[in-house]
């Protein structure tokens, strides 16, 4: 098993690497926009983008500090779009390719079985997405502690939820994977029209906040999270259970499914 | 549950296997034994259904009836328990990407658990294979030698090798007659795949015939040599006298016929031969691809 995961590490270390970066450099540059004394200023900043910024869960209200500004900007859709294109292309170069151009033929035919394979990919995704957030976590302390004192703790379990929020999608992204023989585009299409849903909420208001219900992405209140007044036990529990219902569902269907290999 | 078996068990079988596609048909009851040390010849046109036969061995793919075993050990159930015991070489040969020729084949080792490299370093050195190059940098042929190494490396006791040579020049497929000729000699057990006839009349001890996902033939090699039927050549102006004859005409060549006379008719022959003019005589033994061409022909009309 952990020479499976360390190759599906090596698959993916370099897209781990860049969109990490890019993450971290990201969210740098969101706050560095923010003058703690001057909160104000930055929110008619984001003022001038008007309902654009409805579609990405940002609002202006709440940026009273500047961890509830990070929480908002940033922690809102932005870095689920990052990450969603981080475990895309993970999903791709670990299971997917394998699968369409056979050559996980060549790993099948060594006495490993199809369970320690894709629970493999698992690992190596659970490891690579806490290596992102772990990052962003990081950076975004180093970012944030320059604007003075902030509830760290209150970020470092917005990062986790929302790592948890991203882990979780992608394992549906994996089962439709699998349950497709390698083919990605239900796997790219349905976390795309969850979050376009998360979108489109903002964009409706009240008259589509029904959507929220429909799509995980409407579950995460981050900027009540920094600011304690969100409940997030229930949602945890769901996050997690689903998350475990994808990995089981993937591993029963790939045990008993044909490979054409 | 994982189950070990040595060799003297290490054979392969198939019971009636039928394995359908959504689209089109796979096999159809199809039934054959590997004894263990034996070589098996599987033969068929493209389409017929070789390659589904050796997807259900391996256990990609679970048999709607029938079944298949190697070593005693369900394919389907226990693939992961006979992996250990079999080197397989697929129809196509496609290898993850991204990785030299050595990475690759230390990959495919410590899945096995195997720390020595010196079959792999002596299989790199008998194929010419640098091991230094990256994959994708390879040609077809290259690629089939690697993915012959990765086979036999890890000195299995059963192989699985579909098309192995395909690609390979005339000299490496020398070398690979010659290491399945003395694994063979080891008391591996083998089930080879090929289109080329001569590569399985080299090697094989029993050779199965599959066309349309049926089994249509199954001959040992001895029973074979003893078909054979000698064919002649001959060249005579009169050779509508030997087309309108009953011995059986192989083939019409420029200036004669091509002709198969078994030993009991040799004498009858002979005396039709006195009256025509003769000016060319050749004599050949029946080739495996003689027998088998008529398979491929049936098929293809």
């Amino acid at each position: 098993m952990k020479t499976l995961v360390i190759y599906q590490l090596k698959q993916g270390w370099k897209i781990t690497g860049l969109l990490t970066i890019v993450a971290c450099v990201y969210q740098g540059i969101i706050i560095s926009l923010v003058d703690p004394a001057n909160m104000a200023s930055i929110q008619s900043l984001f003022g001038v983008m008007g309902s654009f910024l409805d579609a990405f869960g940002i609002s202006i209200e709440s940026m009273t500090s500047p961890l509830a500004y990070t929480a908002s900007t940033f922690f809102s859709s932005l870095v689920q779009i990052l990450s969603m294109l981080f475990y895309l292309l993970l999903i791709y170069f670990q299971i997917a390719r394998p699968i369409q151009d056979t050559s996980l033929a060549y790993t099948l035919s060594t006495p490993v079985s199809r369970k320690q394979w894709l629970s493999s990919h698992y690992i190596a995704l659970t490891l690579e997405l806490m290596v992102f957030y772990g990052l962003v976590f990081l950076s975004g302390c180093g970012m944030l502690s320059l604007k003075g004192a902030f509830a760290w703790e209150r970020y470092a379990l917005l990062v986790l939820l929302t790592g948890l929020l991203a882990l979780m999608v992608s394992f549906l992204a994996s089962l439709l994977v699998i349950l497709f023989n390698g083919r990605m585009g239900l796997a790219i299409g349905i976390p795309l029209i969850l979050l376009a849903m998360q979108m489109l909420c903002g964009i409706g208001g009240d008259s589509l906040q029904w959507l929220t219900y429909w799509t995980p992405f409407g579950w995460l209140d981050s900027v009540g999270i920094v600011n304690g007044t969100s409940a997030w036990t229930g949602w945890l529990l769901l996050v997690l259970a689903t998350g475990g219902l994808w990995i089981g569902l993937s591993l029963w269907i790939f045990e008993t499914q044909d490979l054409i290999l | 549950m994982n189950k070990s078996f040595v060799l003297s068990d290490a054979g392969i079988a198939a019971q009636h296997l039928t394995v359908t596609y959504a689209n089109h048909k796979g096999i159809q009851d199809i039934s054959f034994e590997v004894q263990p040390g034996h070589v098996l010849g599987y033969l068929g046109p493209n389409g017929a259904g070789k390659s589904t036969t050796i997807r259900a061995l391996m256990g990609f793919v679970q048999a709607q009836q029938g079944h298949c075993t190697i070593g005693g050990l369900d394919c389907f159930q226990a693939r992961a328990a006979i992996m250990a015991h079999l080197g397989y070489i697929p129809g196509e040969i496609h290898f993850p990407a991204g990785m030299r020729c050595d990475d690759f084949l230390a990959y495919q080792l410590a899945l096995r658990k195997v720390r020595s490299t010196d079959r792999m370093q002596q299989l790199m050195r008998q194929f010419e294979l640098d091991g230094h190059r990256k994959i994708r940098q390879l040609s077809k042929g290259m690629k089939q030698k690697l993915g012959i190494i990765c086979a036999f490396m890890h000195d299995p006791d059963i192989y699985i090798l579909d098309e192995p040579t395909s690609g390979l020049d005339p000299l490496m497929q020398n070398v690979f007659i010659d290491l399945i000729l003395e694994e063979k000699k080891r008391g591996k057990t083998i089930l080879m795949s090929s289109h080329l006839i001569e590569e399985v009349e080299k090697t094989s001890d029993e050779v199965v015939f599959i066309r349309e996902g049926k089994l249509v033939g199954h001959e040992t090699m001895t029973d074979l040599a003893k078909k054979r039927q000698r064919i002649y050549q001959v060249y005579t102006p009169d050779y509508e006298i030997l087309l309108a004859s009953s011995f059986p005409i192989q083939s019409q060549l420029e200036n004669g016929v091509e002709m198969k006379v078994s030993m009991d008719r040799l004498d009858e022959w002979i005396t039709l031969l006195a009256t025509i003019h003769v000016e060319g005589l050749n004599v050949r033994q029946e080739s495996l691809e003689d027998l088998f061409l008529p398979y491929y022909e049936e098929g293809r009309s």
